[in-house]
């Protein structure tokens, strides 16, 4: 009745008279710029189900909220801006509140804590806008010593369901830890999560210890140690303390090692009569295969994500530049035409770029290119950076970063691939050579 | 070019010697460690010593910008070390290759191993056996200058040889 | 543009009239009754809030759907947890330092009223995943990698029922209270003229830090007695001028003038502001036009956004590219009170399509 009424009226008031005619169509409008800001969202505080969670709700939600921020992807809007609260876990949600302080996400969690000291962790994304959750809630169980990962494990779904890509947070980075002048540094094989925190050592400070690597599974790691007074190649499983060298040439130098995405192989470099060559090693049977026999340097591997490539720098050309072979060896296939020289291909795990450290004019820089060379984007810009590693989803990499001067010191980067996000990787020393593990299980 | 031309002069005058000569590698530790007095067994002014040889013969060549190969400065101390080093027999080498902070790190490495192994052949063409030699590259992990400009970095570009005493490898 | 705020103006006033006096004397029929008793005691503010609309076209509402609990997805329910396997006590004997210990039980739990269409492969079922690294030496057994947690269907569709489209007066404080802290970090680096990206970056940083419209001198968005009490007016202003403008749609509208290029451009510039794009994902590279439906007040009818058409990318990219834009559509129109658009020419922007993206690779 009332709301005839309002019709009626609104009709005579608003509708104005109209002719009869056919419809003109639709407004089309294109729009190819929008705007590059970090999409608001509500990080809602933890729910703590029961008194002694309480203190764990208040730190997992820290660390979903630094998690999502961290990507440069995200604002989130702090809780003084909230119109109503989330005052139970499944309340309903007042979509109308979060949308007017303009919230795109909404993420509502809850924590317990149980008798046996685990961990229960749930939470809720909802679409703001659309006025629907956005995927499943799930819950998490843990130990309290994991709160970290399982509040990583939350951020890694809140970061998946609202980019479409996979994410990264639940990741560690094996790393060294540097200590001391320039000329005397002591390097020391460390382990931490991704964003810095539980750091772990593999190794103490005795000898020099170089690019360590990830297996894909994340379990072991691959380094070059100066131990025996000679760089080889060393495996060690995460978590482990006695380290294996893996039987190669005692006479020659092995270095740069990097597993096959089977984790069975590693492929490496040797240098022998000042000749540094690639190589394949079979891990069971100990088989070797060399893949590359030029007089030129042939080094810093790595497997492109399927297995079948193996990317590589050459100074073949004159100077260093970058090259991809099948991963049996043939003919290698220059890919690098720029100005300067091009080091350290990693293999982007979505297969799609590879990263690269470039030297030009005094300067290195941090870069992808697609895998056939083309659309070369440099990062990143300064004294010196190099080494770049993918974080699991292929959208970040984290890299190395030197100061100059005699009180120069190395600190980890990281950078977003649209050259957004450059930041410093918190960790408490010096570090240098970070590698990525895959996303933990 | 001057700079580097400067730094293999004083190479080739064995007052690049070594304050930090034996700072590296296991296998330096039978050289030149003592300091006794002039003249005295194993002092610098004991042509066997290997303190004789770091600071007169020179132990060490410097090369340029990604570069391994030998200048006429490095080839005349390096001639300077064949013939030391077949004079005393007693003593093997491990010759270190290095090189400045301006590369990436894998790269560094063989480029060091390069330089080495310039090296070592040079000796070995020079009539040095070539079980007393090895080689071995710190890339750029242990610069002996720590500046950041081409004085530095002219200095790191090296490789030294390291002299252990006893024989054979 | 005047002529529709007059016209609503006169609306809103013979609306308000309605509201009060038809509402006294219709209440007992209607259901609403309940909440049309506080419309008779409008306060100075609460008239003006009413009021004030006129001016951006109608309905202000802050419909607080929290107290009619409409059909909210989530109904409560237990977790429950207790359901899943719970297989990977054992703690992982890590590493003397290691802190955490990395063993998990991803569960499916949290259940939730979710209508999951083409629900994937159930949210697996809490496979139990061992810790990483269990015992130190067991290094050969690939610890199973599992998905890190049941990936979920899309999100729905942009039915987001009848629910009020309120103006959303955008936050007061957000927007300047998270100062971005990143930003200021990358332009430092981003000082060389050797980077392309870094070139990129001076485009795309000034934009960053101002876009967002500070719409309307930040006034309190709900503050003591906020006008709680007239939602209900609210909600039967929009269901009424939804009603009122649905007939018009149907009987074909004279088209009005042209839009000019300059209402053109503005249009497009608002809904331009609204859609935020990340060069370094690939739904970058989805082109997707999508379609909607204006009423006269310049707001998406039923919050309805339909995708016209996609192209490149993935399944994923496409996915998360057309919720890009729909969220644009929809923000927008909120964020400005409805989109910039002549009334006179409703004809021509009744029906809109948008493409977004320009396709192509990525980051280019």
């Amino acid at each position: 009745m009332i709301k005839f009424c309002l019709s009626l009226i609104l009709a005579l008031g608003l509708a104005a008279p109209l002719t009869a005619q056919e419809r003109s169509g639709p407004l089309r409008i294109e729009i190819t710029e929008g705007v590059i800001e970090p999409v608001p969202i509500a990080v809602a505080p933890f729910l703590a189900e029961n008194a002694a969670a309480s203190d764990f709700a208040r730190r997992i939600t820290d660390v979903v909220a630094a998690d999502l921020i961290g990507t440069g992807l995200f604002r989130n809007i702090p809780e003084s801006a909230y119109i109503s609260r989330v005052s139970g876990f499944d309340a309903p949600v007042a979509y109308a509140d979060w949308r007017a302080i303009n919230a795109e996400a909404l993420v509502v969690g809850a924590v317990t804590l149980s008798s046996d000291n685990r961990l229960l962790v749930k939470f809720r994304l909802f679409d703001v806008f659309s006025g629907a959750p956005l995927g499943e809630g799930l819950q998490f169980a843990g130990s309290t010593g994991s709160w970290r990962r399982v509040a990583h494990k939350v951020a890694d779904q809140v970061y998946a369901r609202i980019t479409g890509e996979s994410a990264y947070f639940d990741s560690r980075v094996v790393y060294v830890e540097t200590t001391g002048p320039k000329n005397a540094r002591q390097r020391r094989l460390s382990i931490m999560d991704y964003d810095g925190a539980n750091v772990q050592y593999l190794s103490d400070a005795s000898s020099i210890v170089l690019a360590p690597r990830f297996s894909p599974t994340g379990d072991r790691v691959l380094f070059t140690s100066y131990e025996s007074g000679f760089p080889q190649i060393y495996e060690i499983a995460v978590g482990a303390t006695q380290k294996r060298a893996l039987g190669l040439d005692t006479d020659s130098m092995t270095f740069a090692p990097r597993y096959a995405p089977d984790g069975r192989r590693v492929v490496y470099s040797e240098a022998k009569g000042g000749n540094t060559d690639l190589y394949l090693l079979d891990l069971q049977s100990g088989k070797r295969n060399r893949l590359t026999s030029a007089p030129s340097i042939e080094t810093a591997p790595d497997f492109s994500p399927d297995g079948s490539q193996i990317v590589f720098e050459s100074d073949r050309s004159g100077g260093q530049q970058l090259y991809i072979m099948p991963a049996s060896g043939g003919e290698p296939k220059r890919i690098s035409f720029g100005q300067g020289r091009y080091g350290t291909p990693v293999w982007s795990p979505r297969g799609d770029y590879i990263a690269f450290t470039k030297q030009n004019a005094g300067r290195f820089h941090i870069g992808v290119m697609r895998t056939d060379g083309s659309a070369e984007r440099l990062l990143t810009a300064s004294f010196l950076d190099e080494g770049p590693t993918w974080a699991p989803n292929g959208r970040v990499l984290m890299f190395t970063r030197e100061t100059a001067g005699s009180d120069g010191e190395p600190a980890l980067f990281s950078v977003d691939i649209s050259g957004r996000n450059l930041k410093r990787v918190a960790t408490g020393t010096a570090a240098s050579d970070p590698a990525w593990s895959p996303l933990l299980p | 070019m001057k700079i580097i031309h400067a730094g293999l002069l004083i190479a080739a005058l064995g007052l690049g010697a070594c304050t930090n000569a034996d700072r590296f590698g296991p296998g330096a530790g039978g050289a030149g460690a003592g300091a006794g007095g002039a003249g005295a067994p194993g002092s610098v002014n004991d042509p066997t010593s290997a303190a004789y040889f770091n600071a007169t013969v020179g132990d060490r060549v410097l090369f340029a910008v990604d570069q391994s190969t030998l200048s006429a400065e490095a080839q005349q101390v390096l001639a300077g070390q064949a013939s030391w080093l077949m004079t005393n027999g007693a003593y093997t080498a491990l010759i270190e290759g290095h090189a400045d902070e301006q590369g990436t790190q894998a790269y560094n490495l063989a480029l060091g191993a390069r330089r080495a192994s310039a090296v070592q052949n040079f000796l070995i063409s020079q009539g040095v056996a070539p079980n007393r030699l090895r080689t071995i590259s710190y890339g750029k992990e242990r610069p002996l200058e720590i500046c950041s400009t081409e004085a530095c970095y002219s200095q790191n570009r090296r490789a030294v040889t390291v002299l252990t005493a006893g024989a054979g490898l | 543009m005047r002529l529709g705020w007059t016209l609503s103006g006169a609306g809103h006033l013979g609306l308000m009239l309605v509201v009060l006096f038809g509402g006294l004397f219709a209440g007992e029929q209607i259901p609403e009754s309940v909440v049309l008793s506080e419309v008779s005691i409008l306060s100075e503010e609460e008239f003006a809030a009413l009021a004030r609309p006129a001016t951006a076209p109608e309905t202000q509402s802050d419909a607080p759907q929290v107290a009619l609990p409409e059909p909210v997805q989530d109904a409560p329910e237990a977790p429950a947890e207790d359901s899943a396997p719970e297989v990977s006590a054992p703690e992982p004997v890590e590493a003397p330092e290691t802190p955490d210990s990395p063993e998990f039980e991803v569960e499916p739990p949290v259940p939730q009223a979710v209508v999951v269409e083409d629900a994937p492969a159930e949210p697996a079922p809490p496979s139990e995943i061992d810790g990483t690294t269990a015992t130190p030496d067991q290094v050969a057994a690939p610890a199973p990698r599992v998905a890190p947690v049941p990936q979920v269907a899309p999100p729905p569709e942009a039915e987001a029922g009848p629910e009020l489209i309120e103006d959303s007066t955008p936050d007061p404080e957000a927007p300047p209270a998270e100062p971005q802290e990143d930003t200021p970090a990358q332009a430092p680096e981003a000082a060389s003229d050797r980077i392309v990206t870094e070139a990129e970056e001076e485009k795309t940083y000034a934009p960053a830090s101002s876009k967002r419209p500070r719409s309307r001198p930040a006034r309190p968005v709900r503050t003591a007695e906020p006008p709680r009490t007239t939602p209900a007016t609210d909600d039967a202003v929009a269901a009424a001028l939804a009603e009122a403008a649905a007939p018009d749609p149907e009987p074909a509208v004279a088209p009005g003038p042209r839009l000019s290029g300059g209402q053109r451009e503005d249009f497009k510039a608002s809904v331009q502001n609204c859609w935020i794009t990340d060069p370094g994902a690939p739904w970058m590279q989805v082109v997707v036009v999508v379609g909607f439906e204006l009423d006269r007040s310049r707001k998406v009818v039923g919050n309805k956004v339909r995708q016209v058409s996609i192209e490149g990318g993935d399944a994923a990219a496409q996915r998360t590219a057309f919720e890009k834009a729909k969220r644009a559509v929809l923000r927008c129109q909120n964020q400005n009170g409805g989109f910039r658009l002549p009334a006179e020419s409703f004809g021509r922007w009744q029906q809109v399509e948008i493409k977004f993206g320009r396709g192509g690779v990525a980051l280019q």
